[in-house]
C-alpha cells in the first residue's frame, strides 16, 4: 500500500510539473520586495474641538529624493480621533534611509454652531524631520501622527496643525497585543495601556494563529501561506528567525506547551487541516519533530501545560482528541457535536464550542467525559473563560458575542457587525479585544458594562490576537 | 566531526546547485548562543551546572522557475551540559509548486541526525508529498503523502521504525433549493510499523459528512442540518518472543540390519515401516530384541541436530515389567554417520523407558548428523520384544503472532433551528445523535442522543430581557451504564441607565446514571456593573447554589459574594482591587455531620506607564496566600530594554529578585542577559543566562 501510494503521488507530481511550468503562479496582492509603511493618527484629547481635514498625500523624503506612500484623499475628523486612532494610509517604498515625512492637506472645516465653516491653511505641505529611519527590503514599520486639535486653530481661522511624528519604538513588551493580518504578511502591535497601535512586524505570507513562549521573550506566528513560523522577539519587536515547517497542507492553529516551568524553550504543536495531523516543531532545534495523526479536518488546539496535555477538536468527525505531550501520542478521543471550532479551560474543565450544534459541551479534563451542556441561540465559533470565571463566546456566523457569568448563566447577547474570530482579555484594564475578520479591525469591549469601546483598523483579514502580560 | 563535515558538504553543495545562472536565490546563515549556569545550595549542598548551546543554520531559497520554488537549510546544534556534549544536524530540504490557483504541488524532506556524547547516533526523517486543488467551481481535492522513520546505527538496531499515512479529502459546496450544501469525504490509510520488535498496525479511515443550511420566511427561521458516517478499521500484528521447543524432526529413511560384523563400516538396509508413524504394529520382517546386535536407524535429507532417540516396541505384559524394573541390559550403543556406510561410535547410552508410550527414550547431547542408529549389543527377554517405530528428537525455534483486530463504525447527525418571528423574539431547537459500534478484540456500543430547547424575549428594549432554556443528553452504553444529564436555566438581564448593567439568573441541571440520580446543582446569580464615576468602575456579583449528590448523600449549599473596583485616575495609572468571598456549608446525610468552609480571596493590581520609556507594575496577593510582586521595565532607547523583578512569597518564605538588560545594537546582532536569585532561609538558588545572536548574511 505504501509503495503503490508513493508511486502514484510521485507520477502525479512529475506529470503536473512537466506539464504546468510556463503558467504563471499566483502572487500576493502586495509587493514583498518593498518596505511597508503604515501611519495612523492619534489624539490625546478628550473632548477636542470638531475639526475635519482632507489628507491628499504623503511623501517620504531622503537624499536620493522623494518615495510616495499615498495619495488620494483621506478625510480625518477631530471627533473620531478622539474615541480611536484612526488609519491613515498604507503604501510601499523602496528600502532605504529617510529622514524627512511630509504630509500635504486640504479642505479644513470646523464646527461653529449649526454649521461648518472652512480654514484657512497655513500652509499645505506639513514637513517632519525625522530621526534616521531605516527601511529594509519587505519590512513594516508604523509612522504615528500624534495630533493635538485644541493648539491647531490660530486667529480662529488658520489651521496650524500641532502634530508630532512618532517613528515606531517597542513598548515595556508587557503591555503589548499582537494581531495577525491573515489577509497580507505582517503583525501588528498594539500598545495596551495607550489602546494604539505602535508597530508592525513583518512575517511570513497570510500569518494565522499565535502562540507566546513561558517567558514571554518569543512570539510564535503560524504563516500558513509559506509553511513557515516566525520567531519575533517581543523586548525588540524583529522576526529573529524562521522556521520551515513544509510538512503540511492548511497549518491552521498553533499551540505552545514549554518544556518545564518558566523555560524559554518548549514545542509547537501545529494543526494541518488537509493532512488531519498535527506536528510537533521543537523550538529549541526549531524543526518538526513528529507528526500526530488525529480526528479529520482538525481546527483549533489548546495547551495545558500543567497536565501536559493538547486538545485538537476535529471538525468533520465531531470530536476533541487528546494528546499526551510527555510522548506526543494520542491519549483519548471525546465524541460532541456537530463541528467543534474552538475550546477554552477553566477549573479542570473544557468548554469546547460546537458551531453546527450551537451548543457548548463541558468536558472534565479529569474523567474526559461530557458533564454539561450549554445551548446557545447562535453558532459558538471561539470563546475563552477570564474575570473570575466569567465566559465570552463570539459567533462568526452570525456576528455577535454571548457573556455569561461565572454560573454560566448568559448575561447579554451583542452585535457586531463583522465576523469575530479570536479574543484575548486583559484583566488589569478590563478589556476583552476581538478580531473582525471582515472589517479588518480589533474590537475593544469593556466585559463589566459589556459594551464596545472602540473599533481601531488593524489589517487585512486580522485572524489571531493574543497578549503577553506578567 | 561527522557532523561539521555533513553541514559544510551539504551546503557547499546547496550553494554550488542553487546559486549559478538564477536570479532570485536568497542566502541566509545566522548563529545562536545560549550560555546559562546555575548554583544552587540546598540543604547545605552546593551544587552547579553550565549548559552552553550553540545552533548555527545555513540556509538558501531560490524560485527556479516562476512557479517553482526550492528551499533548503541545514542546522547543527551542539549541547554542552556539565563537559557532556550533544551533536546533532537537521538538513531540510522543500521543493513547491504553485503553478495557477487552481491547484499547488508541495515535497519536501527534512531528516534529523542526533550524536549524543554518550549514547547512540539516531536518524529521523520525514518526507511529504501533497497537491491540493482549492475549491472553486469544482471540488476540492487534497491528496498527501507523509512518511518518517526512525533508526538507530547498531548492529542489531534497538530502534527501527516507520510510519507512513496517505490522506485523500474531498469536499464539493453546492447550493440547490435555496439549500446551502457542502458534501465531505475523506479517506485516511495509516501504518506503522516496528522493525525491532516486528510490529505492525494498518488503519483505514472513511468518513463521509454532510452540511446544509437553509433559512425560511425571509430568514425568520434558520435551520441548519449535518449527517455523516465514519468506518474505522485497525489491524495490529506482533510478533511474541521466540520459542525453543522438543519436537520429533521428520525424517527420510528408517533403516535397520541385523548383526554386521562391524557396526562401524556398515550400510544399513531401509526399512520403510520403522517411519510410517504406526508405533503399535511391529516392523516386518520383524526387529527382535531378544537377539542382540540389532542395528537400528533413522536417515534425513540434510544433517540434523538431535538431542533424543525414540524407540518404540511392542511386547508382553510381562516383558514390559521387566524392562521397567531394569531386569535386561540391552548394551546400547550410540552411533553417527554422514553417509550410512562409515559410522562413528558415540559410546555406550543408558535409555530409559517410558512405559506410556511404549518405547525406549536415548538421551544424549546435541549432535548434528544425517544418519543416527542404536546398537543392542546384548539380547535380552524371552517373550519376543519387537520394534515398531523409531523417531529422532531435536528442538525447534518458533515465533508466535498475535493479531489484534478492532473496527469501529459511528454514524451521527443533528439539526438545528432557529426561528426570530420578530426583533423581540428568539426560540431555537437542537436535537443530536450519536452512535458507534466498536467490534473486534475490544467491544463497545454506545450511543448519545440529546436535545434542547432555548428561547430569548426581549420585553422591554434595554431595560428587560429574559431568555432559557432547557436540554436533555443520554449516553446509552450497551451492556453498560445509562447516563442523563438534564440541565434549564432562566435569566433576567436589565440596563437601566447607561452606565449600569445587571442581571439576574436561574440554571438547574441533573444528572443520571441508569435512571438513579447522581448529582444535582441549582445556581441563582446576580450581576451588577456600574460605572460611577469617569474613572471608577464598580462590579458587584453574588450566586447562591446547592448541589446534592444523592449517591453518597451529601449536599452542598454556597453563597459567593464577589466584587471589583477599577480606578484610573489618570490615564497612566490603573488600579484594581478585587475579591471574592465563598461560604460552603455540606451536609452529609450518611454520617449525619456538617461542615462549613470559607474561602475569601482579594488582590491588588497597580499599572503606571508614565511614558512609553517606562513601565512599573504590581501585584499584591492578601488572601487566601499573600504574594507580592513589583517590576519594572525601562526602555532608554528602541534598542536597550531593562527589567527589574522582585517578588515575596510569606506563605512559602522565599523571595526572589532579577534583572536583564537585552541589547539591539544592530539588525544583525542582539544580546541579552538575564540574572535571577531565589532564596528561602538559608537556601539559594542562582541563574545567570546570556544569549546571543548574529545573522551572518
Amino acid at each position: 500500500m505504501r509503495s503503490v501510494g508513493l508511486r502514484v503521488v510521485v507520477c502525479v507530481f512529475l506529470l503536473l510539473l512537466v506539464t504546468s511550468c510556463k503558467i504563471v503562479q499566483e502572487r500576493p496582492s502586495f509587493p514583498l520586495s518593498k518596505a511597508r509603511v503604515l501611519v495612523y493618527i492619534h489624539t490625546d484629547s478628550f473632548f477636542p474641538p470638531d475639526i475635519d481635514f482632507t489628507i491628499s498625500k504623503i511623501v517620504l523624503g531622503s537624499e536620493r529624493g522623494d518615495a510616495l506612500v499615498f495619495e488620494g484623499s483621506k478625510r480625518i475628523s477631530s471627533m473620531e480621533v478622539a474615541k480611536r486612532q484612526v488609519f491613515v494610509a498604507e503604501g510601499f517604498v523602496e528600502p532605504g534611509d529617510y529622514n524627512r515625512l511630509v504630509v500635504t492637506l486640504e479642505s479644513v472645516s470646523i464646527r461653529r454652531g449649526e454649521g461648518r465653516s472652512s480654514l484657512r491653511l497655513d500652509r499645505e505641505d506639513i514637513e517632519f524631520n525625522l530621526k534616521h529611519l531605516r527601511l529594509a527590503r519587505s519590512e513594516s514599520t508604523v509612522l504615528q501622527i500624534g495630533w493635538n486639535p485644541e493648539k491647531s486653530i490660530k486667529k480662529r481661522i488658520i489651521f496650524s496643525p500641532a502634530f508630532n511624528v512618532e517613528l515606531e519604538r517597542p513598548s515595556a513588551r508587557e503591555l503589548l497585543l499582537f494581531v495577525s493580518n491573515s489577509g497580507a504578511n505582517y503583525i501588528s502591535v498594539i500598545d495596551r495601556s495607550l489602546e494604539r497601535i505602535i508597530g508592525a512586524v513583518t512575517v511570513g505570507l497570510y500569518p494565522t494563529a499565535m502562540a507566546i513562549n513561558e517567558t514571554g521573550d518569543f512570539l510564535y506566528v503560524l504563516n500558513a501561506g509559506s509553511n513557515t513560523i516566525s520567531i519575533v522577539d517581543t523586548a525588540h519587536m524583529r522576526v529573529r528567525d524562521t522556521i520551515n515547517i513544509d510538512v503540511g497542507i492548511e497549518p491552521r492553529d498553533m499551540a505552545f506547551m514549554p518544556s518545564a516551568k518558566n523555560s524559554l524553550e518548549g514545542k509547537l504543536y501545529v494543526t494541518n487541516r488537509l493532512y488531519n495531523n498535527v506536528i510537533v516543531v521543537d523550538t529549541f532545534t526549531r524543526r518538526v519533530i513528529k507528526s500526530i495523526d488525529v480526528g479529520l479536518a482538525p481546527s483549533y488546539i489548546l495547551a495545558d501545560p500543567d497536565r501536559k496535555e493538547v486538545y485538537v477538536t476535529a471538525e468533520d468527525t465531531n470530536e476533541l482528541t487528546i494528546v499526551d505531550t510527555v510522548d506526543d501520542s494520542v491519549a483519548d478521543t471525546v465524541k460532541v457535536d456537530s463541528r467543534p471550532t474552538g475550546i477554552t479551560r477553566y477549573n479542570d474543565k473544557l468548554y469546547v464550542f460546537c458551531e453546527g450544534g450551537s451548543i457548548i459541551e463541558v468536558i472534565s479534563q479529569t474523567d474526559r467525559k461530557v458533564t454539561n451542556e450549554i445551548t446557545l441561540t447562535e453558532p459558538p465559533t471561539r470563546g475563552l473563560k477570564g474575570f473570575g470565571g466569567r465566559m465570552f463566546v463570539v459567533s462568526r456566523r452570525e456576528g455577535m458575542i454571548t457573556f455569561f457569568s461565572s454560573a454560566d448563566v448568559i448575561t447579554r447577547i451583542l452585535r457586531l457587525d463583522g465576523e469575530p474570530v479570536e479574543l484575548a482579555t486583559d484583566e488589569t484594564r478590563n478589556r476583552l479585544y476581538i478580531t473582525d475578520y471582515r472589517d479588518g479591525e480589533l474590537i475593544f469591549i469593556d466585559p463589566i458594562g459589556e459594551v464596545i469601546v472602540k473599533e481601531i483598523v488593524v489589517g487585512s483579514k486580522p485572524y489571531w490576537v493574543v497578549q503577553l502580560d506578567k | 566531526m561527522r557532523i561539521y563535515t555533513g553541514f559544510i558538504l551539504f551546503g557547499a553543495t546547496m550553494l554550488v546547485v542553487l546559486l549559478p545562472l538564477y536570479s532570485y536565490a536568497y542566502l541566509n546563515a545566522r548563529a545562536d548562543v545560549n550560555y546559562r549556569d546555575t548554583s544552587s545550595i540546598i540543604g547545605g549542598v552546593e551544587t552547579s551546572t553550565q549548559s552552553f548551546d550553540q545552533l548555527y543554520t545555513l540556509g538558501v531559497s531560490k524560485r527556479l522557475t516562476n512557479t517553482i520554488t526550492i528551499l533548503g537549510d541545514v542546522r547543527v546544534f551542539i549541547t554542552d551540559v556539565d563537559g557532556k556534549k550533544n551533536e546533532s544536524s537537521y538538513p531540510f530540504l522543500s521543493l513547491s509548486f504553485n503553478p495557477p490557483t487552481m491547484y499547488k504541488l508541495r515535497f519536501s524532506y527534512n531528516r534529523n541526525e542526533s550524536l549524543p556524547s554518550e549514547g547512540d547516533r539516531t536518524t529521523t526523517s520525514f518526507m511529504n508529498a501533497s497537491f491540493t486543488m482549492s475549491q472553486t467551481e469544482w471540488p476540492s481535492l487534497g491528496v498527501a503523502y507523509t512518511r518518517s522513520t526512525s533508526q538507530d546505527h547498531n548492529t542489531p538496531r534497538k530502534l527501527d521504525s516507520e510510519d507512513s499515512t496517505l490522506n485523500i479529502n474531498t469536499s464539493y459546496r453546492f447550493t440547490l433549493l435555496d439549500t446551502d450544501g457542502t458534501l465531505s469525504y475523506s479517506f485516511r490509510y495509516y501504518k506503522v510499523e516496528d522493525k525491532v520488535s516486528a510490529a505492525r498496525t494498518d488503519s483505514p479511515y472513511h468518513t463521509v459528512s454532510s452540511n446544509f443550511r437553509r433559512t425560511f420566511f425571509s430568514g425568520k427561521l434558520r435551520a441548519n442540518a449535518n449527517i455523516g458516517y465514519s468506518y474505522y478499521e485497525t489491524e495490529t500484528e506482533s510478533l511474541g518472543g521466540a520459542t525453543r521447543f522438543e519436537d520429533e524432526v521428520a525424517p527420510s529413511e528408517g533403516l535397520a540390519e541385523f548383526n554386521p560384523p562391524d557396526a562401524t563400516s556398515v550400510t544399513l538396509s531401509q526399512e520403510t515401516e520403522l517411519i510410517d508413524n504406526n508405533r503399535n504394529t511391529p516392523v516386518t520382517p520383524e526387529i527382535n530384541l531378544n537377539n542382540a546386535g540389532w542395528n537400528i536407524g533413522v536417515g534425513f535429507m540434510k544433517a540434523e541436530s538431535l538431542h533424543a532417540i525414540y524407540l518404540y516396541i511392542n511386547t508382553t505384559v510381562t516383558e514390559e515389567s521387566n524392562i521397567v524394573g531394569g531386569l535386561y541390559n540391552f548394551g546400547w550403543r550410540l552411533y553417527t554417520s554422514s553417509d550410512n556406510a562409515v559410522w562413528t561410535d558415540r559410546g555406550i547410552i543408558t535409555p530409559s523407558y517410558n512405559s506410556i508410550y511404549n518405547r525406549f527414550e536415548f538421551s544424549f547431547s546435541e549432535a548434528s548428523a544425517r544418519y543416527f542408529k542404536v546398537v543392542n549389543t546384548a539380547g535380552a527377554g524371552t517373550d519376543a520384544i519387537r520394534v515398531t517405530e523409531i523417531e529422532g528428537i531435536g528442538y525447534q525455534l518458533t515465533i508466535p503472532k498475535t493479531t489484534l483486530e478492532t473496527t469501529e463504525t459511528r454514524e451521527f447527525g443533528g439539526m438545528t433551528l432557529t426561528y426570530t418571528p420578530s426583533k423581540r423574539l428568539t426560540i431555537g431547537a437542537r436535537v443530536r445523535y450519536d452512535h458507534t459500534l466498536r467490534e473486534g478484540d475490544t467491544e463497545s456500543e454506545y450511543t448519545t442522543a440529546s436535545y434542547g430547547f432555548n428561547t430569548r424575549y426581549v420585553v422591554v428594549p434595554v431595560y428587560l430581557v429574559l431568555s432559557g432554556d432547557y436540554s436533555t443528553s443520554t449516553v446509552d452504553v450497551v451492556d453498560g451504564t445509562n447516563t442523563e444529564i438534564n440541565t434549564y436555566s432562566l435569566v433576567a438581564t436589565s440596563s437601566p441607565l447607561p452606565t449600569i448593567n445587571a442581571n439576574m439568573g436561574f440554571r438547574s441541571s441533573e444528572s443520571s446514571v441508569d435512571g438513579v440520580t447522581t448529582s444535582t446543582s441549582d445556581i441563582v446569580s446576580t450581576h451588577v456593573s456600574m460605572r460611577v464615576y469617569r474613572g471608577v468602575d464598580l462590579t458587584l456579583g453574588g450566586s447562591l447554589s446547592s448541589t446534592g449528590n444523592p449517591t453518597t448523600g451529601t449536599d452542598t449549599d454556597s453563597r459567593t459574594f464577589s466584587w471589583n473596583l477599577k480606578l484610573v485616575p489618570w490615564s497612566y495609572l490603573t488600579l484594581i482591587y478585587d475579591g471574592s468571598v465563598v461560604r460552603s456549608t455540606t451536609d452529609s446525610a450518611t454520617t449525619g455531620s456538617s461542615s462549613s468552609t470559607t474561602t475569601q480571596s482579594q488582590y491588588l493590581t497597580m499599572s503606571f506607564v508614565p511614558t512609553r520609556a517606562v513601565f512599573v507594575g504590581s501585584r499584591i496577593n492578601i488572601e487566601p496566600t499573600q504574594m507580592q510582586n513589583y517590576n519594572l521595565i525601562w526602555t532608554p532607547t528602541s534598542k536597550v530594554r531593562m527589567s527589574l523583578d522582585y517578588t515575596s512569597n510569606p506563605s512559602s518564605d522565599t523571595e526572589s529578585v532579577g534583572t536583564g538588560i537585552s541589547w539591539y545594537p544592530v539588525r544583525r546582532f542582539s544580546i541579552s542577559t538575564d540574572y535571577n536569585k531565589t532564596w528561602k532561609d538559608d537556601d539559594e538558588t542562582e541563574t545567570v543566562f546570556v544569549r546571543g545572536s548574529l545573522i551572518i548574511i
